[in-house]
């Protein structure tokens, strides 16, 4: 009387299992390689032996967690990202919605632009840690739209030194989205893939918003329905290279929205006029 | 064959179940808050409300009724980011958007993370989605204001 059902259920499970493991696996994963990441950093070695045989554009799929990819990328940043002295971080956001340029806040006239260029001049210590920051903020024709400077006193005056321990080398891997994720329990699962990009070995992870309900918004040509981050790191150094946000519209297409590009500099030294305002408050 | 009948409904739901949550939308924080009153007689819904996902973060404006009336909409909406050194990352306003003759009117925003981010040294505090909602019923107005923070 009660084996109908029953093998009904045990049907269906089947079925959402095997839809779970066909969703799990994607073209070029190496299961046997996956299946060693167990520990870091030994596991992590070995997929990137493993990447190297490869095909030069898509390497093996990473089945690791967030927060092992996170620990990773930090690791390998405090070990290569920085050096002591003057260290340049150039970032530049590309806002390809075409809506306005910047909108201005009418409560105390500040300027917020799509586009802009962000550059922050870090001094770092023999212990690597940042002990006076400069950052500018621009839009693309150069009008300033906001500036932070920071310095615990090693460095010109001591001034909002009290900021410094959220801008050490963890904050400039741009881990951001992993860590929302880390954040959230990891319940989204995240594409972790090698791909070989200018000779280096760049790990791929995109992470995907599913929203409820189509949502509006200018630029766009249709509402769109999801919108997916496409994070580019240097995986031997840890270093944040680019990001793509990419909206699926309600036709089924995919637009570009924006892109996030970022370099690091060890080898200059910031402007004459960058290193006097160390020696002033901002009240003289 | 009732408890037949029972058995095949609960596999079925929990069949469903677990597909829903292995495949559904993006888990979310951040909710909604919504205010109703009358006017003329007809009831009205005014709704704001902010989600936040892994990439983006969404606002939306909402305002219904149970049946048609001249103009709904609303006279104001604003969406914010405000981060922790006071800074507002993100801000847009606008202004009067409706329907007429109408029981419904949306309008929606999402905001990628990556394009604002806050000052260095500094994160999000808040995300909001406020202002006043418009109901019209000939020469009769309502303009009910409501505001959602998040968290």
């Amino acid at each position: 009387m009660f084996r109908k059902p029953y093998i009904v259920l045990i049907a269906l499970l089947v079925l959402a299992a095997g839809f779970i493991l066909l969703m799990a696996q994607k073209p070029g994963e190496a299961k046997s390689e996956a299946a060693a990441q167990t520990a870091l950093p030994t596991a992590v070695g070995e997929v990137i032996q493993a990447a190297q045989s490869v095909t030069p554009v898509m390497a093996a799929e990473v089945e690791m967690s967030a927060a092992q990819v996170r620990e990773a990328l930090v690791e390998r940043a405090k070990q290569h990202l920085f050096k002591p002295g003057w260290v340049l971080v150039r970032e530049t956001f590309t806002d390809f919605t075409k809506a306005e340029d910047y909108v201005v806040v009418p409560m105390n006239g500040q300027i917020i632009p799509k586009n802009w260029v962000r550059e922050t001049w870090l001094l770092v210590d023999e212990g690597l840690q940042v002990k006076a920051m400069f950052s500018e903020k621009k839009m693309l024709d150069d009008t300033i739209v906001s500036l932070t400077r920071a310095s615990d006193g090693s460095f010109g005056k001591a001034f909002n030194a009290e900021i410094l321990p959220n801008v050490q080398i963890d904050y400039w891997t741009k881990t951001e989205t992993l860590d929302r994720l880390i954040e959230q329990g990891e319940t989204q699962r995240v594409v972790f893939q090698f791909l070989s990009l200018d000779g280096k070995r760049v790990l791929y992870a995109v992470y995907s918003d599913v929203f409820p309900s189509p949502i509006r918004m200018e630029g766009l040509k249709q509402p769109l329905i999801s919108f997916s981050t496409e994070d580019h790191y240097d995986w031997e150094i840890g270093q944040f290279l680019f990001s793509e946000g990419w909206a699926t519209l309600t036709d089924g297409n995919r637009q570009l929205v924006g892109r996030l590009e970022m370099s690091i500099d060890c080898n200059s030294t910031p402007p004459d006029a960058v290193l006097e305002g160390f020696s002033i408050t901002p009240e003289e | 064959m009732i408890t037949n009948r029972h058995q095949k409904r609960l596999i079925l739901w929990l069949a469903f179940i677990l597909l829903v949550t292995q495949f559904g939308e993006s888990s979310a924080g951040g909710g909604s808050k919504t205010v109703s009153g009358s006017i003329s007689g007809i009831t009205y819904f005014a709704e704001k409300s902010v989600y936040t996902y892994t990439n983006t973060w969404t606002a939306s404006v909402k305002s219904s009724t149970v049946t048609n009336i001249s103009i709904i909409g609303y006279t104001w909406w604003t969406v914010y980011q405000i981060c922790t050194n006071d800074v507002y990352s993100y801000y847009i306003r606008s202004e009067n958007k409706n329907n007429r003759n109408s029981s419904y009117y949306e309008d929606s925003k999402y905001v990628y993370y990556k394009d604002y981010p806050c000052p260095g040294g500094s994160y999000i505090k808040k995300t909001a989605s406020l202002g006043n909602h418009q109901f019209t019923l000939n020469s009769t107005h309502q303009y009910p204001y409501v505001e959602y923070v998040y968290p």
